[in-house]
């Protein structure tokens, strides 16, 4: 009875912190059922370590901006909360502008997923397996052994060339034969090689053609297509069974020469 | 079960491969691949997937025709694959080989494309036992179908039958968008005995038929 007549006679007093409390609780349930519906749609389509920051931000902004909105009752200046806390913002974004516009890159490129991990690419002039796409900035191992960290705002705004994105890639290569050289018989030679060679695929098929009459010799240019996987081991191994297949059927590969005639 | 087994003192020929079990080292190559290993004792044999030598390029089986076809509905024919072997003993994997020259093609486009083992054979009438592997096809069609070449899937099942070697029976369907080849899990002859799908060296990834 006492408690009755207490609450009955402070009511007024109590209200604005029930109020609160009430802001409170509404707004944490928004904010976990916001979590909730992010978790349900983008946490199965991000990776993990990009996810998880962006549900932190979202979960935490809104719990900020309602237990704000929450303490209204209770007579707080608002106002100038918020615009303190909007001053700070504009100072944190600027110092953090960066940062964002990386965080940002990072969430585009994986939306997009021009590359994946360990896809062959070359990126702003950087060529190499990517070994890793973070938050803010993607690691690239160059194809010398050195890791290279490029940030993501670059590289979501940068030519992003994937060679894994395709099945197979073309070998392209120039040969040279003396003057006075059998073209069928050498064309068909080197056309012998590359279909001896199993990773040289039948379909596209290879070609070889007369690609210039040089100053010193005939030059043929040898185009074969590997699956991109092995395409710079089988390269490697393209021009020197080419050199080899030359040589054993007694092609000249001439040196740069000049005929020079006195009067 | 095992299909072939090289006891010491014993060599095998199979196309391309060859295996000689000396007693404490054994030697075996393709062309492609070649190795010696210390082993007492035998070293079983086992047909796999052609997608694996010399090494996991391809996706698909491309089998080209010797010369163009034209099948209507209800009919089976047969043509000759590939297959490769692979080498093992109880618990380890020693080497996969290829009896047959392997080379590959792209099928489709560059960008949509696969890669895919590729093998010519000619269209038969029926089961002609060889060393290459057979495969048995069904037509389902509306009328006639022009055939010059089949793709398979690269996770085909394998069955063996004495040293002769069987793909499951394919069902080539005509479809909006052009023919295209399933697979139905049957084996394609009586008495024939599926090779295992599951690894049986939990150790080794190459040792499965599927290529990653």
């Amino acid at each position: 009875m006492d408690l009755l007549k207490w609450l009955e006679e402070n009511w007024e007093r109590i209200l604005p912190y029930v109020l609160v409390l009430l802001g409170i609780a509404v707004t944490v349930f928004i904010a976990l059922f916001v979590k909730a519906l992010m978790r349900r749609s983008l946490g199965r389509r991000m990776p993990k370590h990009a996810y998880s920051p962006l549900e932190k931000l979202v979960y935490y902004g809104l719990i900020v901006v309602g237990v704000i909105y929450s303490l209204k009752p209770l007579g707080l200046n608002l106002t100038g909360l918020l615009m303190a806390g909007g001053v700070l913002g504009i100072v944190i974004g600027f110092a953090s502008q960066a940062v964002v516009s990386n965080l940002l890159g990072g969430l585009f490129i994986y939306i997009e997923r021009p590359m994946k991990i360990g896809d062959p690419v070359e990126i702003e002039g950087v060529g190499g397996e990517v070994l890793d796409i973070s938050v803010l900035s993607t690691r690239i191992r160059t194809w010398d052994g050195y890791v290279v960290r490029l940030p993501n705002s670059r590289v979501f705004n940068a030519h992003i060339t994937n060679y894994a994105a395709i099945p197979a890639r073309r070998i392209d290569f120039a040969v040279s034969i003396a003057y006075g050289s059998d073209i069928p018989a050498a064309r068909e030679a080197i056309m012998g090689a590359l279909r001896s060679h199993p990773l040289v695929l039948e379909n596209p098929e290879p070609e070889v053609y007369v690609e210039e009459l040089g100053d010193s010799a005939i030059v043929l240019r040898v185009r074969a297509w590997a699956p991109t996987k092995v395409w710079f081991p089988v390269k490697k191994e393209l021009v020197e069974l080419v050199y080899r297949t030359l040589v054993e059927r007694g092609f000249e590969i001439p040196f740069p020469q000049m005929d020079v005639h006195l009067k | 079960m095992v299909w072939k087994r090289v006891n010491v003192g014993e060599e095998l020929e199979l196309g391309r491969v060859r295996i000689r079990n000396e007693g404490g080292i054994l030697r075996y190559g393709d062309g492609y691949s070649s190795g010696e290993v210390i082993l007492e004792g035998p070293v079983d044999l086992r047909p796999a997937r052609p997608i694996g030598v010399p090494q996991p390029v391809a996706s698909g089986i491309l089998i080209r025709l010797e010369k163009p076809a034209v099948l209507r509905d209800g009919e089976e024919f047969w043509v000759r694959t590939p297959y490769e072997v692979v080498l093992y003993t109880e618990d380890s994997m020693i080497a996969r080989l290829s009896p047959f020259e392997v080379k590959f093609a792209l099928y489709g486009n560059l960008i949509g494309g696969k890669i895919c083992r590729l093998h010519t054979s000619p269209l038969l009438r029926g089961p002609e036992e060889g060393l290459e592997g057979l495969a048995k096809i069904e037509v389902e069609a509306q009328g006639t179908v022009f055939l010059k070449e089949l793709v398979l899937p690269g996770d085909i099942l394998l069955f063996y039958r004495g040293d002769q070697v069987f793909y499951e029976v394919l069902r080539l369907e005509e479809r909006p968008r052009g023919l295209r080849v399933t697979t139905t899990g049957r084996a394609p002859i009586r008495g024939a005995i599926q090779v295992e799908r599951r690894s049986l060296l939990k150790k080794s990834k190459d040792f499965l038929t599927e290529v990653s």
